[in-house]
């Protein structure tokens, strides 16, 4: 699933480690949801979404 | 809303979590396989009462082993090495890891068993240390392998 995370964490100056340990992930986790590879829980996806200051639909719909 | 006690044990990260529960959710089919497969042979053949411990044994040790293995094949332990540096001073972690463990070991057994009476002695004791900590080491020297080659693997797919 393609997502916009990557490009929303880095408009913020965070590294993925950052990112990682402020959502309770770790990075290897950040870099494959990045990737598209892995899709998060929702709860996860919130945590994601709070830090980045955007929201779900920001970040995950795809149009 | 997660309520298990078995979350206790499991990593709080959810990639990791999920991988883990896969690899012992196979272990276990692979258990209830093997133990169906027992109670069929032995419906043919008479099996010795102490034959019961030692499937008993095999059938935690394919659990137990199956599990290991798919976790150290995985690449999800070393989740944060992605450089060639942090690769090379995770490397000498484990070796010293490895070290300490061998004294430890050897420590403990000369504490409980006494000091070794003659070099054939010695030589089972500090056999036995090495021979365990060789395998401790290529277990964790196998499981940075695969999360180093994983991680950047996901590095490589990012720059895509």
């Amino acid at each position: 699933m393609s997502n916009n995370v990557k490009e929303a964490r880095l408009a913020k100056s965070i590294t993925q480690e950052d990112l990682a340990k402020s959502v309770g992930a770790t990075r290897q986790t950040i870099g494959l949801i990045e990737n598209g590879k892995y899709n998060p829980s929702l709860h996860l996806c919130i945590s994601i979404a709070k830090r980045l200051d955007k929201t779900l639909d920001d970040l995950f719909w795809e149009d | 809303m997660k309520k298990s006690w078995l979350l206790f044990f499991l990593p709080q990260d959810e990639f990791k979590e999920k991988k883990l529960l896969y690899f012992l959710a196979e272990a276990l089919v692979l258990f209830i396989l093997f133990s169906i497969s027992f109670l069929l042979i032995s419906r043919f053949f008479n099996f010795k009462e102490s034959s019961g411990v030692l499937l008993t044994g095999i059938g935690l040790s394919i659990v137990s082993i199956y599990t290991i293995l798919r976790y150290i094949l995985s690449g999800i332990e070393y989740t944060s090495v992605f450089s060639k540096a942090d690769y090379k001073s995770e490397v000498k972690k484990i070796s010293l890891q490895s070290i300490i463990f061998m004294i430890i070991f050897n420590f403990i057994s000369i504490l409980f068993k006494g000091a070794p009476q003659g070099k054939e002695n010695w030589i089972d004791i500090i056999g036995l240390s090495i021979l365990i900590v060789f395998f401790l080491f290529l277990m964790n020297y196998i499981s940075l392998k695969t999360s180093y080659l994983k991680n950047k693997q996901i590095e490589k797919d990012a720059g895509q």
